[in-house]
Order: structure tokens, then C-alpha cells, then sequence
């Protein structure tokens, strides 16, 4: 873990904190995410593995896609950073990014 | 950072309200630096409070009405006290001369000053580095903050909504009120926790000169900030800071009473319990303690007071409690699903103990690690053994009770509700969390044990 000091000594812009926090990867995918997902919906996040690095990067995703809002139980978006999305049913794609961002909608 | 300001003045002036209005009702005679550090405190909860009781009556709250707030509360202030009450007696603050009098007490302060520069320009401009400042506080923050206070269903929500959702709200709401004020800036709001830790210094070390004198006090306030624990939670948002501030002040203010008996003492120490209540859940623990060390103390020597004294001070933790138990009990809320306090079982108990040895490693580590300032522990140690017989000699008994009674409920808690498998990782992150959560009490004891060995001369 890089020495808070160093964060707060280079000045970043709070986008670039963000950004130094999440990965400019993940980052730039929750923008993503932001801008395309409606903020009064419904999502669920996944990532590849379930490791603790992950669970971390969930804990940021979720404060900073709020007030977009995470449930487990039918969510209005499936959100998959490396991950391949699993055969969902009920669920069509809706956008992607590069390759290793999709993001699936509840089919109406 | 103008923001920043204004919202702590709008808590200094809400707890100076407070604070003098209870010290009037108390014939409570105070130094400026006890009055304006215990508003300080007294102010951030009454605000927490207040805004959590808004939400019970379904009432949505902003800027405006904060504004409206303070200003009646500017107008009633030197009313309700220059014009109709004597005034009540300061005594100024002076640089103390002899701090340069004396190379070693220089040394300390300056020691202070630095350990307080370091602390402040630590502090990342993002709440970064902690994953539960960000999943338990400033999430909470960010989401009272849009909704304009706690969304009606909130306690509902699942943990994969909101971590924690059964964490006492006091750090979320008073981030919310600084966010009134800055409007939505975790960079800004990072900067809260460091000025909690410099007021506490302030008020730490005149509790302590009021206690013991200004050597002692000096001492201790060196040994708090230096602190390896307390510099980690101060560079974070915890609320574990902020519990430990509100403990430790409650049990000075408890040892006042122990000391001279006086009931107003009393009142103070069981406010600031009741307030600890909102930090975090270990507060229980440490009012549980005090009623039951209250009751001992009393017992002993106030036995026609008993019942009085140990009803009041039941009752204003009660009451400053009783809001959060309410929405608990009713919502069925937990804290997380590792810790959950509705499932409790001795079979729990006895697996957990496998978890032990991880446990008194990590206080091998924390107390004796090279990385961490071990001469503290290694003085109060030595101090314990070398006077163990003042421990349980006179008063005294009721310090050590309080202690270790607190320190056994932790362990015991943990014991009984970490869910089984979890307990070794909940050890492992939360142990110097514990110990800082202590760290007041033990330096108040250890002070206690060198006055009386008289190795600093009065």
C-alpha cells in the first residue's frame, strides 16, 4: 500500500484520487457505468475473483456509484468487470465496455 | 475549507449552548480550555442527536434550517446567560512559563506540536487506505447527504445495499452536518477526524491539570498523541477516535466524583457515556461497566444516595440511548452478519476460543512490536507490578475495577458473538482498534501510579 502522505503531498484532483484509488481501469468503467445507467436503478456488481482485493474495490464501486443502488435480488443492471457475464436469463446486454466491462438490463 | 470551518463553529456554538447550560444548572465552575473542548464534544452530540430524532419524526432537513438553527440559538445565548444568570467564573489560559523553564517538558511539547503537524498532513484527501472508513462512515455520509437526512426505509436496506447498516450513526451524521456546510466534498471531510484528536488534546490535558498538575498532564497528552494505535484511527474515519474520546473523558469526569464526591461530576461522566453510545456498540461494554462500578462505589460510600445517584446516571444513558435502541429493536437490526448480537450461543463461546492464540499474538504485536511505541506499555507494566498493592488500596479499587472489568467484557463479548470462523480475522483487524479504545484509561492509571510514587515532582 502506497503512504497516504504521498497522495496527499502530489495534490491530486479528486477525479485522480478517485481515479489512484480505484485503478484508472475500474475507474474509467464506473464512469461508465454512471453515465449510462439511470441513478434511480437498481444493480448488481461482479468482478472475477472474490479475493480481498475485490471485495475492496466492491466497497469503492458501491460508494461511488451511488446513488445508483446495489441489491443482490433481481437488480434493474448486472454489472461485470472481468468477468464473463453467466447465461442470465431474464437479463439482455445492454453495454460494453472494452473487454472487460459489461453491463446487463432486466429484459422489460 | 471555509465550510469546514463554519460547521465546526456551528458545533462549538450548539455545544457551548449546551454545555453552559448544564454547567449553569450544575454550579459548575470551568476554565475557558474545559468549556470550549467539552462543547466541543457535548456539541457533536447534541447535533447527532438532534438530527437522528428529525429523522424519527419523518422531518428532512437542510442548509436553511441549520442556518435558522444557529441563529436563534446566537440570539438566545447572551440572553439566557449574561442577562439573566451571574456569570459564571473562567479562568484565563496562560502559556505556562515553566514549560521553558524545563529542556525535558519543552522536548515533550514540541514532540506534540509534530506528532499534530504529522497527524493532519497524513491524512489523504480522499477517505482512502480504509475500506471500512469508506463501506461503514462515508457511505452513510454521501447517502444522508443526498437524501437529506436518513432515507425512511434505510434500516431496511440489506447489507449489500449499506455496510453495517446496525452501526451507531454518529460519525455519518456528523459528516452529514459538515457536508451541509461544504456541500459534497470527502476530501474536505477527511480533515474531521484530526480535529477531533486536537481538541481532545486540549481538553485531555486540562482534565489532567485539573487532576494531577501541569507536569503530569503534559505527560500525558504526549503519551496519547505519540501513540502508534491512536496516530492509525486519527488517519482514518473510525469512529473508534471518537469512541475513545468520549470514554475517556466520562471516566475522568467519573474519577472527579470518585475523588470529591460531588454529584455534578456525575451528571458530566453519564452524559458522555450516554453520547458514547452513538459511536460504536463497544460503548455498552464501558457504560454496562460504569453502572455496575457506580453501584460498588456507592455502595461503600454514599449508601443513602445509592438508588438516587444510580438512577440518574442509569437514566441520562438510558435516555440519550434510548432513540438508537428503539429504531434497532424495531428494524430487527444487525450490526453485520459476522457480528451479529441476536445470535448469541455458548457453543460459539468455546469454538471461538481456538481463536486465542491469534488474539494474544496480536497483542504480542501491538505491545511489543518494534514498529509500535512499546515504552508506554512497558511503563504502565511495570508500573502495575511494581505498585499492584495501590491497585485494590482505598478508591483506587474502583480505577482498577472499571478497567479491567471493561477489558474482560470486550474479550468476553467478542467471544460470544463473532460468528464461528470469523473470529480469527475480526481479532486480527480489530485488536489494536480495542486497544486504543482503552489507551486513556490506562494512561490516567499510569499517571495515578506515578504521583503516587512521587517520580515527578509537583
Amino acid at each position: 500500500m502506497e503512504h497516504p502522505l504521498t497522495g496527499y503531498l502530489n495534490s491530486y484532483a479528486d477525479s485522480e484520487n478517485k481515479r489512484h484509488i480505484l485503478g484508472a481501469e475500474l475507474y474509467n468503467f464506473l464512469i461508465f457505468c454512471k453515465v449510462n445507467i439511470p441513478q434511480d436503478a437498481s444493480y448488481d456488481y461482479y468482478s472475477a475473483t472474490q479475493d480481498k482485493k475485490d471485495n475492496e474495490a466492491l466497497v469503492y464501486a458501491r460508494y461511488f456509484l451511488y446513488p445508483l443502488r446495489r441489491i443482490v435480488s433481481d437488480p434493474d443492471y448486472k454489472i461485470y468487470y472481468r468477468s464473463d457475464p453467466l447465461n442470465e436469463s431474464g437479463y439482455k446486454l445492454f453495454k460494453t465496455f472494452r473487454d472487460f466491462g459489461v453491463i446487463l438490463k432486466k429484459e422489460q | 475549507m471555509g465550510g469546514l470551518i463554519a460547521a465546526l463553529l456551528s458545533i462549538e456554538l450548539i455545544g457551548i449552548f449546551f454545555t453552559l447550560l448544564i454547567f449553569k444548572v450544575l454550579k459548575y465552575e470551568t476554565s475557558l480550555g474545559e468549556l470550549l473542548s467539552l462543547a466541543f464534544f457535548y456539541g457533536t452530540g447534541i447535533i447527532v442527536f438532534e438530527l437522528f430524532l428529525l429523522y424519527s419524526f419523518g422531518v428532512y432537513f437542510n442548509f436553511r434550517d441549520i442556518i435558522v438553527l444557529l441563529l436563534a440559538l446566537l440570539i438566545m445565548t447572551p440572553i439566557l446567560f449574561v442577562k439573566f444568570f451571574p456569570k459564571i467564573k473562567y479562568q484565563s489560559i496562560k502559556l505556562d512559563s515553566w514549560l521553558f523553564e524545563s529542556l525535558f517538558f519543552l522536548i515533550l511539547f514540541l514532540v506534540i506540536v509534530i506528532e499534530i503537524v504529522v497527524i493532519i498532513f497524513m491524512i489523504p484527501p480522499i477517505l482512502a487506505y480504509c475500506r471500512d472508513s469508506v463501506a461503514i462512515y462515508a457511505f452513510k455520509a454521501k447517502i444522508f447527504y443526498f437524501n437529506s437526512g436518513i432515507p425512511k426505509d434505510f434500516f431496511k436496506w440489506s447489507e449489500a445495499t449499506v455496510g453495517a447498516p446496525g452501526y451507531p450513526l454518529l460519525l455519518p451524521l456528523i459528516m452529514t452536518w459538515v457536508y451541509e456546510f461544504t456541500g459534497f466534498n470527502d476530501a474536505i471531510v477527511s480533515k474531521l477526524m484530526p480535529l477531533f484528536f486536537c481538541v481532545f488534546l486540549i481538553i485531555f490535558y486540562v482534565l489532567l491539570k485539573k487532576y494531577f498538575n501541569r507536569k503530569y498532564a503534559l505527560l500525558g497528552i504526549f503519551l496519547f498523541a505519540t501513540m502508534p494505535q491512536v496516530e492509525r484511527v486519527t488517519c482514518v474515519i473510525l469512529s473508534d477516535l471518537i469512541l475513545t474520546i468520549f470514554v475517556t473523558l466520562a471516566f475522568i469526569y467519573y474519577m472527579f466524583f470518585l475523588k470529591d464526591g460531588e454529584f455534578k461530576y456525575l451528571i458530566i461522566s453519564s452524559l458522555l457515556f450516554g453520547f458514547s453510545l452513538w459511536t460504536k456498540d463497544e460503548a455498552i461494554l464501558f457504560s454496562g461497566v460504569f453502572i455496575v462500578s457506580l453501584f460498588f462505589y456507592l455502595k461503600d460510600n454514599f449508601k443513602q444516595k445509592l438508588w438516587k445517584y444510580l438512577a440518574i446516571a442509569f437514566f441520562i444513558i438510558f435516555i440519550c440511548y434510548l432513540p438508537w435502541f428503539l429504531t434497532k429493536k424495531f428494524n430487527h437490526m444487525v450490526n453485520t452478519s459476522d457480528v451479529n448480537l441476536s445470535v448469541i450461543t455458548f457453543r460459539q463461546a468455546i469454538n471461538n476460543i481456538k481463536s486465542l492464540p491469534v488474539f494474544l499474538n496480536q497483542l504480542r504485536i501491538q505491545v511489543f512490536a518494534l514498529e509500535y511505541w512499546n515504552i508506554f506499555w512497558i511503563i504502565l507494566i511495570t508500573a502495575i507490578i511494581l505498585k499492584r498493592d495501590l491497585l485494590f488500596k482505598g478508591k483506587n479499587k474502583y480505577i482498577t475495577l472499571f478497567i479491567v472489568m471493561t477489558i474482560a467484557a470486550h474479550f468476553l463479548a467478542y467471544m460470544f458473538i463473532a460468528s464461528e470462523g470469523r473470529s480469527r480475522s475480526i481479532l486480527i483487524t480489530a485488536t489494536p482498534r480495542y486497544l486504543v479504545h482503552f489507551i486513556g484509561c490506562f494512561i490516567f492509571l499510569l499517571l495515578y501510579l506515578l504521583r503516587d510514587s512521587n517520580l515527578i515532582q509537583d
